[in-house]
């Protein structure tokens, strides 16, 4: 089962108020400090409260650890690619600029620099393992989703590497990165599959976000091409009616025609297999 | 009694009417493996493509041409239609003929897919 969505009451108990203050002391000043520069003068002080965000959109440090380490035992799948993590919008308005991420533990705390693409790696810290640290963005929950982002260098423009994709999806799952709620992606996983065997089944309903809005995906291994079906692309939207009123529930919210699925258990499709981009705008 | 024979008699051919029927759609789809999702029967995917120019067909001009069909629309303008052929078994793959319309309702592009 993907990971579903953990209603924000659960999270609020899990954690003391003094704790959750102080997270978000943690991140409102880091906030603050990335955005000090010639204009520090003119920044409007920061509130500090236990209220400030109830909802974070956080993921477990040691589930993202255990994902590392797939990685790291798998890595052969995709050699000449590192393991990146990567948030992306879940709402619309979600403002993807300016957000802070911190690995935040009884004791332990640290900040997680965020690439320009929205990508950032983890270190390993053994003292975030050891007290079951949550990795927390400075964001809404539902307002932000995870992936894992692994790729090749030197591909062809508009191309990935299904290798790196397979990859991507058993990390994912170990790391528990996917967020939905009700049922909607419960039914596009058949349920109960958060675990990374989910990937090698024939045609896993594991949803991946391409860079822009997609038009075409092919792959191509060979002289053998073959164009996916649209029910692979915009989360099915072809074959349900109801996809609208579903949305909100599902972590494509926003993304809806970025998304495809991939037929990574068929292994008729060697791990080179290029999967070709043709995006909506261009030629 | 009669009336009741009669009736018996009547639904029987009735159903007999109503299987022969099934079984000729079933018969004509299982012949070409594939019916054509458009309007006119008689066009296959390659001549709808033929019809549709990218950069020039409207919606209007499609739907016209085409038939109606299933559309995805997309918050940014664009919109999808796609004719998929109809087959006899529900899980066999299907051809599909794909128009993507810009914001302007004008086709942008297109795209045929055979089934594999």
């Amino acid at each position: 089962m993907f990971s579903l969505y953990t209603p924000p009451h659960v999270l609020t108990c899990q954690r003391t108020p003094a704790r959750m203050a102080w997270v978000w002391l943690v991140l409102c000043v880091s906030a603050t400090a990335q955005q000090q520069g010639p204009k520090v003068e003119q920044m409007p002080a920061v509130t500090v409260s236990g209220k400030a965000n109830p909802n974070p959109v956080e993921k477990s440090y040691r589930k993202m650890f255990k994902g590392m380490d797939l990685f790291a035992r798998q890595h052969s799948q995709s050699p000449d690619a590192e393991l990146r993590f990567k948030l992306l919008p879940r709402k619309p308005g979600t403002d993807m600029q300016t957000i802070t991420l911190a690995v935040v533990g009884d004791t332990v705390d640290f900040l997680v620099p965020i690439a320009a693409d929205h990508t950032f790696t983890l270190p390993h810290d053994a003292l975030a393992l050891q007290e079951d640290a949550q990795v927390i963005p400075n964001r809404r929950a539902l307002s932000m989703t995870w992936r894992t982002d692994i790729r090749a260098p030197g591909l062809p423009t508009d191309t990935r590497r299904l290798g790196d994709l397979r990859l991507e999806c058993k990390v994912g799952m170990e790391a528990g990165l996917i967020s939905n709620s009700s049922n909607f992606i419960g039914r596009l996983t058949s349920a109960a599959l958060d675990t990374p065997a989910y990937c090698d089944k024939v045609a896993p309903l594991y949803l991946f976000f391409a860079d822009r809005p997609l038009f075409s995906v092919t792959l191509v291994s060979g002289q053998r091409r073959e164009i996916l079906a649209i029910d692979q692309l915009y989360a099915n939207a072809s074959d349900d009616p109801g996809l609208k009123g579903n949305l909100p529930y599902c972590d494509c919210e926003v993304l809806v025609d970025r998304t495809y699925v991939l037929p990574l258990g068929d292994r008729s499709w060697p791990d080179d297999t290029l999967v070709e981009f043709e995006y909506m705008e261009g030629e | 009694m009669m009336r009741q024979r009669t009736n018996k008699r009547l639904v029987r051919v009735g159903l007999a009417l109503v299987a022969s029927l099934w079984l000729g759609a079933c018969g004509s789809l299982n012949a070409g493996r594939t019916a054509p999702p458009f309007r006119d029967p008689a066009m296959s995917m390659q001549s709808a493509h033929d019809t549709i120019e990218e950069g020039k067909t409207t919606q209007a001009e499609a739907l016209a041409a085409l038939g109606p069909t299933t559309e995805i629309r997309f918050d940014s303008g664009y919109a999808v239609w796609v004719y998929r052929a109809r087959t006899a078994e529900p899980d066999a793959d299907r051809a599909e003929f794909v128009i993507l319309f810009a914001p302007s309702g004008v086709v942008k592009k297109t795209r045929l897919r055979p089934a594999y």
